[in-house]
């Protein structure tokens, strides 16, 4: 009786281990192995949540690194006065710049290659801090 | 036991093998060990499904059911019967909740469920035939949206809990789930076969432990007589009857092709009212020629009649991207009438009208036109699973990227945990028809060979059947020509 009610409590276990699987996405920064001062960006058609996060804050003097990764289409990307365009960003790939902001204020991440129809609208914002 | 029987090779009594994979399969921790790692990549289908990347081809979900498992499970039939069935977490927490046990078997009427018999009108593959043209008449949405993908397999699991609360066994698996019927109708085709080393021994054995359970093992949970099996169709590979018996009769056997057939012969010349099997059969078949068309044909309009009018992926937080347009509707509804009036009633009428050829040109009077359209319609078995594997044979070649990718990636968010990324890449796609040519020639060699032996059962004359199955080949020819034409492009 004893050894029939280990197993079940193995198997029960066992399965919580299992179910335990679908915190998965909890542990997106350890997968990516995210470094300090680094920035994860993903990028969607706009219809698809675009910019993910669509708001990043920084701080002027600091060195960042933006880890852009392609979800869905191509897509472009440049920081409006902070950054020249990076190029192109094929879905899957992962393109790591570097910038150091030198002024403060408010300024509009955008895509540079057309992307879906609602492409134009595919922005975000970094703010830079004192 | 008879002859031909003898021929067959019994898997447990192979030396070196036999031993540990009896024990192995007597072992009660050994569902519930391979059920739960096929669970653990069940959850992360159902994670990826809802929140993982919006595009089918960087998701888990997508990548690995609608490529990997897809393909594997025409394989696993062939070579395995219904070992999918063996390892499928989908109702395993109904059963689990129903017998109050995940491992163990506990003492007989202790069910955690209402233990109805299931109804006998529904004691058949009619939903489950039905159900795989349905996800099939979604099927461009289903294999790129990944949320789409993940509120199926959340239904089936919530589904297969529910049916195992009422109803007793796996009534779930037998009757209702998309897969398992036409994975069960495909496997009378398949070397695996579990069976009674003897069926006297059974006979003769009051006790019958296979059916009512012991302490070893439940009775089985899909309400055969293991001991009396001379088909595949309905025996879910739980095992249990491995287990329950204390005559050591049962076993698995390797099934010859010669046996395939007898078997198979013997199943079709006593369907008798199983329109069931027989429409599994044509939906089966013509749904192979449609997935090869959607999946890799030139026609890129059915595609867009398939996907509404809707061009993006979709996981949960932008499931509103799938809302259809009017004309996109329209369209979809034009595919539906094509895929389900070719699959429902053109290829059956085709059937039924070459049925009727075959038994005038047999000059039989004896037998109703429908029961030789019936039987002849088991020649499906095997020509619609190597169809079928034409296809999974394709889809693996060209696609077999993206489930591997996914694997180390499987939220599609730019993970790299196995140090597995691949670009896609088809391997030798220019060969493909050419490795599938073989496969749909065998599966119509066999068709020709199943008909021939059954109109020989029917119509009692070798004569009349070689002229039975001349009609009937020309036929089969005709699909493998027109199949041939898609392949081709």
């Amino acid at each position: 009786m004893k050894k029939v009610l280990m197993w079940e409590f193995v198997g029960f276990v066992s399965l919580l281990l299992v179910l335990g699987a679908f915190s998965m996405p909890l542990f997106d920064d350890q997968f990516m192995g995210k470094q300090e001062n680094e920035i994860i960006i993903r990028l969607n058609a706009e219809e698809a949540g675009g910019f993910m996060p669509g708001e990043i804050t920084v701080k002027k003097g600091e060195t960042v690194k933006l880890v852009l990764v392609g979800q869905d289409v191509t897509h472009g990307f440049k920081i409006e006065g902070l950054m020249d365009d990076v190029g192109t960003i094929n879905p899957g790939e992962k393109k790591i710049v570097e910038f150091t902001p030198q002024e403060s204020g408010v300024f509009v991440m955008m895509c540079t290659v057309y992307c879906s129809p609602n492409h134009h609208k595919m922005t975000g914002t970094v703010i830079v801090e004192d | 036991m008879s002859k031909p029987e003898k021929k067959d090779i019994d898997l447990l009594q192979v030396k070196g093998v036999g031993k540990p994979l009896k024990r192995i399969l007597q072992w009660r921790g050994f569902h519930f060990t391979f059920i739960l790692v096929n669970l653990f990549v069940f959850v992360i289908v159902l994670t990826a499904g809802f929140f993982g990347n919006p595009m089918g081809n960087m998701n888990f979900s997508i990548a690995v059911v609608w490529i990997l498992w897809f393909a594997a499970v025409e394989f696993m039939i062939l070579f395995g019967g219904r070992t999918w069935c063996t390892l499928c977490p989908l109702p395993a927490f109904g059963e689990w909740t129903a017998r109050r046990k995940l491992v163990g078997v506990h003492k007989q009427k202790r069910w955690l469920s209402k233990d109805k018999k299931w109804p006998k009108k529904l004691d058949n593959m009619w939903v489950s035939a039905l159900g795989f043209l349905g996800i099939s008449l979604i099927l461009p949405w289903l294999v790129t949206r990944p949320v789409v993908t993940g509120t199926l397999f959340l239904l089936l699991i919530v589904f297969g809990f529910l049916f195992a609360l009422i109803y007793s066994g796996r009534f779930f698996c037998h009757s209702i789930c998309p897969a398992s019927s036409y994975i069960g109708y495909h496997s009378n085709a398949s070397l695996f076969g579990v069976r009674a080393r003897d069926k006297s021994v059974c006979e003769k054995h009051i006790a019958k432990e296979c059916i009512r359970g012991g302490p070893k093992g439940y009775g089985c949970p899909w309400k055969l007589y293991p001991g009396g099996h001379e088909d595949n169709t309905y025996c879910g590979q739980c095992y249990e009857c491995l287990k329950s018996c204390p005559m050591d009769n049962m076993t698995i056997k390797l099934r010859r092709p010669s046996t395939i057939v007898r078997e198979l012969t013997n199943v079709a010349v006593k369907a008798k009212g199983k329109y069931d099997e027989a429409w599994m059969g044509f939906t089966r078949f013509t749904l192979a020629i449609f997935y090869e068309l959607v999946f890799f044909g030139p026609y890129w309009f059915l595609k867009d009649w398939g996907n509404m009018g809707v061009n993006f992926g979709a996981n949960l937080p932008t499931i509103g991207l799938l809302t259809p347009t009017l004309g996109g509707f329209q369209n979809w509804l034009m595919w539906v009438l094509i895929v389900a009036g070719v699959a429902l009633l053109a290829y059956p009428a085709a059937f039924y009208g070459f049925s009727w050829l075959a038994k005038k040109a047999a000059k039989d009077k004896t037998k109703p036109t429908k029961q030789v359209f019936l039987s002849f319609s088991y020649a499906l078995v095997p020509y619609g699973l190597f169809l079928w594997l034409a296809f999974a044979i394709t889809i693996l070649m060209v696609n077999w990227a993206y489930p591997l990718t996914a694997f180390s990636d499987p939220m599609g968010w730019g993970w790299d945990l196995l140090g597995m990324k691949f670009a896609w890449s088809p391997i030798v796609p220019d060969l493909i028809p050419y490795l599938q040519a073989p496969l749909f020639l065998i599966g119509l060699t066999f068709a020709i060979v199943v008909t021939y032996n059954i109109a020989l059962k029917l119509f009692g004359s070798h004569k009349k059947a070689v002229r039975a199955t001349t009609v009937m080949t020309v036929l089969h020819v005709a699909t493998a020509l027109i199949f041939v034409w898609i392949i081709m492009g």
